[in-house]
């Protein structure tokens, strides 16, 4: 079964098309400056195995992405037999992949507001799907379904109950997709079935980040909270924040809230600390600057890891018997010294680095644990459009047993 | 010796008199209201004590503690109350609006009454003045108020000091007691967690100020910022409704609609749910509290609440001793049941070396 896997953000439209149960890439790509024109041109780039192209076009919104990319594809002969949509919120209403119909539509776009920036560029993907190719099955997987196991004593925010009832007011946690994957990963890695798996698995973006606590394969807890804005130091977004904070910034802007919300989510973490970039890897890499900057840069990066490092703590205290810690995306992956500083002093927890082999090149996956360590740590490459895909042939085969059984 | 305590509150001035090692204060009482009418409020006091020590003369305090929530950065240990220190503490009005006002019109009040009896000044923030960078810095950006104007302090280092030196003399000799690595509970109406290090805090659970952190009894603790951003939104909630949510109407009253402390929640079989919320917040920051620290030697209860750690204790100091690496022993915890006032007059008493 061929999947067309769509990961939608605001101004670009990433897609790979995998054979499942395969999961050999077919081709893929991604659709950049996507929306109104800016000084770089609209493009696709587009791969298909070893052959990279890239095609010139105007991408004016979602739907002309869209377009563009089902040509490209179908101008290599290629066609997928189903579309997997990745939509970051899926509320409490949808802790699972599901087929899109007209009813399920109309779901999706009553819970657009808890992602008012994520969810409806994804949403209207998926109506300019239908449009077009009105015959071909779409599904969605939603970022928050891992973690619609997280048990009700950590989800719950200590409000009064009408209020948190009448808003929705929980924790949903979010980068589920690459959680999850990670996790399956990982515990084939270390030759556990995911159902006796036991992590704490860290998702390190150069945009967002979360940990996740996971027991027996599900998670139970996430750094991020009823919004990606809680929990981690990210790269323009504050983490946890004392809430007096927040009124003081409400009642000194008038009670502007989205000038607030722009300071929480765009210029704060990294960035806000830094006065220099959103990304981590510049901060940790500054030399050259003046002894004033040197300092500021420092504690950016000092403030940075030691929330990651306290939160691995506190998730080590949940899992109890912990078989690893997992380090994924672009930081996770790529950035030793994080991993290094994060797990350094968790001894107590069992928690050891091998040094030489953590500051190595590696292919991934790639064991960096010292042969004394009773957790192993793992470094492993997230795929989020391969969960998605695995979860939608596992929801198809599923569908398609059922129908076998119910004829 | 007869000591005054005095904690000057907005709207409350609560007060205790001890004499000497004692256990029990002579008197103890609240006056409220009182503000500018500080004079008055002292009068009472004057009055209360003359009439149970049976005094022929007027009452005369031989020493005064003053204990106030925040001194800043600037006031890292116990002050001596006089007239140039408040043009130091009128420097932290802005930050402190709530406490520091009546501070210094009680230290004012003192010092005109009884000149020349000795009077210091406790803050619960000295503890945390060199809570680290890392630590007590948020990530936002310096013109909201990042690093320098907003930082992390605790509140209750009156507590933490005493309960730890008291736990480590009782629990290890005297060569163990420097550098002991320590997860202070301070169980209040508004609780706080503390990771230290010998004498100094690593970590604390409190923010800018006590809202952040644990649930409290009113108090919502540690939430995602982006609730209060969709309730002003949402909502159209403003700065005051909001905090009014979340001071008064949030926490354990929040989830069990009763007006209960933590020792009746813990005692109350139809509030398990909350229950449950409450000992996972203390199980996180307990394991935040052990990476900060690389371990602990001992944990630690105080606050008026303090002998609730008899009762969760025990299942606390297991789960954490089990994430440890193997064969990790069991953790031993102290139960401090001072209460603050009686640790401010012996504090006072140290401060006079007596």
């Amino acid at each position: 079964m061929k999947i067309l896997v769509f990961n939608c953000g605001s101004s670009s439209l990433k897609y790979r098309l995998l054979d499942m149960p395969t999961e050999v890439e077919i081709a893929g790509g991604e659709a950049q400056h996507v929306g109104p024109p800016t000084i770089e041109r609209a493009r696709i780039v587009h791969r298909n195995g070893k052959l990279e192209r890239t095609v010139y076009l105007a991408l004016e919104d979602q739907a002309a992405a869209f377009k563009g990319v089902i040509e490209l594809l179908a101008s290599e002969a290629l066609r997928p037999d189903i579309i997997a949509h990745r939509l970051v919120h899926g509320g409490e209403r949808f802790t699972a992949p599901t087929l899109v119909n007209d009813h399920i539509l109309k779901e999706l776009i009553k819970i657009s507001p808890l992602a008012p920036l994520h969810n409806p560029p994804a949403i209207a993907l998926i109506e300019a799907c239908r449009r077009r190719l009105p015959r071909l099955p779409q599904a969605v997987v939603f970022d928050t379904a891992f973690h619609a196991t997280i048990p009700p004593y950590a989800r719950e925010y200590a409000l009064p109950r009408k209020l948190t009832a009448e808003l929705g007011i929980r924790k949903y946690g979010f980068h589920g997709s690459s959680h999850e994957f990670v996790m399956e990963e990982a515990a084939r890695f270390i030759g556990k079935s995911p159902g006796q798996f036991n992590a704490v698995s860290c998702h390190l973006g150069s945009g967002g980040a979360s940990l996740c606590a996971i027991v027996n394969g599900k998670s139970v807890d996430n750094t991020m909270g009823f919004s990606p804005l809680q929990g981690l130091v990210m790269s323009t977004r504050c983490g946890d924040l004392d809430p007096a904070i927040v009124m003081n910034l409400l009642a000194e802007n008038l009670g502007d809230g989205k000038f607030v919300e722009r300071i929480l989510n765009k210029t704060s973490g990294v960035l806000g600390l830094s006065g220099l970039s959103s990304d981590i890897r510049d901060v940790l890499g500054y030399s050259q600057k003046t002894p004033a900057e040197s300092t500021r840069l420092e504690e950016a990066a000092q403030v940075y890891l030691w929330r990651i490092h306290k939160y691995l703590g506190a998730y080590l205290a949940v899992v109890g018997r912990t078989d690893a810690i997992i380090f994924t995306d672009t930081i996770g992956e790529t950035v030793p010294f994080v991993r290094w500083a994060v797990c350094s002093g968790l001894e107590y927890f069992g928690v050891a680095i091998n040094n030489k082999t953590n500051f190595a090149t590696h292919n991934l996956p790639f064991d960096v644990s010292a042969s004394n360590s009773s957790v192993k740590v793992l470094v492993i490459q997230t795929n989020e459009e391969l969960a998605i895909a695995r979860r939608i042939f596992a929801l198809v085969r599923r569908n398609a047993v059922r129908e076998k059984a119910s004829c | 010796m007869l000591t005054l305590i005095l904690m000057p509150g907005a709207t409350r001035l609560e007060y205790a008199l001890y004499r000497g090692n004692a256990g029990a204060p002579i008197c103890a009482g609240i006056v409220h209201p009182y503000r500018d009418e500080e004079n008055d409020a002292i009068q009472l006091i004057v009055q209360k004590a003359q009439h149970t020590l049976r005094l022929d003369k007027k009452f005369v305090p031989d020493a005064i503690a003053l204990r106030s929530p925040f001194g800043g950065a600037l006031f890292r240990k116990p002050v001596l109350a006089e007239e140039k220190m408040l043009h130091q503490l009128q420097s932290l009005v802005r930050s402190a609006p709530i406490h520091i006002p009546p501070l210094t019109a009680m230290i004012k009040t003192c010092l005109h009454r009884w000149p020349n009896v000795p009077c210091r000044i406790f803050f619960e923030s000295s503890f945390f003045a060199d809570l680290p960078v890392r630590e007590r810095t948020y990530a936002i950006e310096k013109n909201a108020g990042g690093t320098d104007k907003l930082r992390r302090f605790g509140y209750h280092g009156i507590y933490h000091a005493a309960a730890i030196s008291a736990s480590a003399r009782h629990l290890f000799p005297r060569e163990r007691r420097a550098g002991l690595r320590v997860l202070s509970f301070c169980l209040e109406p508004r609780s706080e967690m503390t990771a230290v290090l010998g004498v100094r805090p690593l970590m604390t659970t409190s923010g800018v100020t006590p809202l952040e952190g644990l649930p409290g009894d009113g108090l919502c603790g540690e939430i995602d910022p982006g609730i209060i951003i969709m309730l002003n939104e949402k909502k159209k909630w403003g700065p005051e409704r909001i905090n009014h949510m979340l001071t008064e109407e949030s926490g354990i009253k929040g989830l069990t609609s009763k007006k209960i402390n933590l020792e009746q929640l813990f005692n109350d079989n139809r509030s398990n749910a909350a229950r449950e919320i409450i000992q996972y917040r203390l199980l996180l920051a307990a394991g935040a509290g052990l990476a900060a620290l690389n371990g602990v030697d001992m944990i630690v209860y105080s606050g008026r609440y303090a002998r609730l750690g008899e009762t969760f204790g025990p299942d606390l100091a297991a789960k954490l001793a089990r994430c440890g690496k193997d064969g990790q022993p069991a953790l031993p915890f102290y139960v401090f049941t001072k209460n603050r006032n009686r640790v401010l007059a012996d504090s006072m008493m140290t401060e006079l070396r007596i």
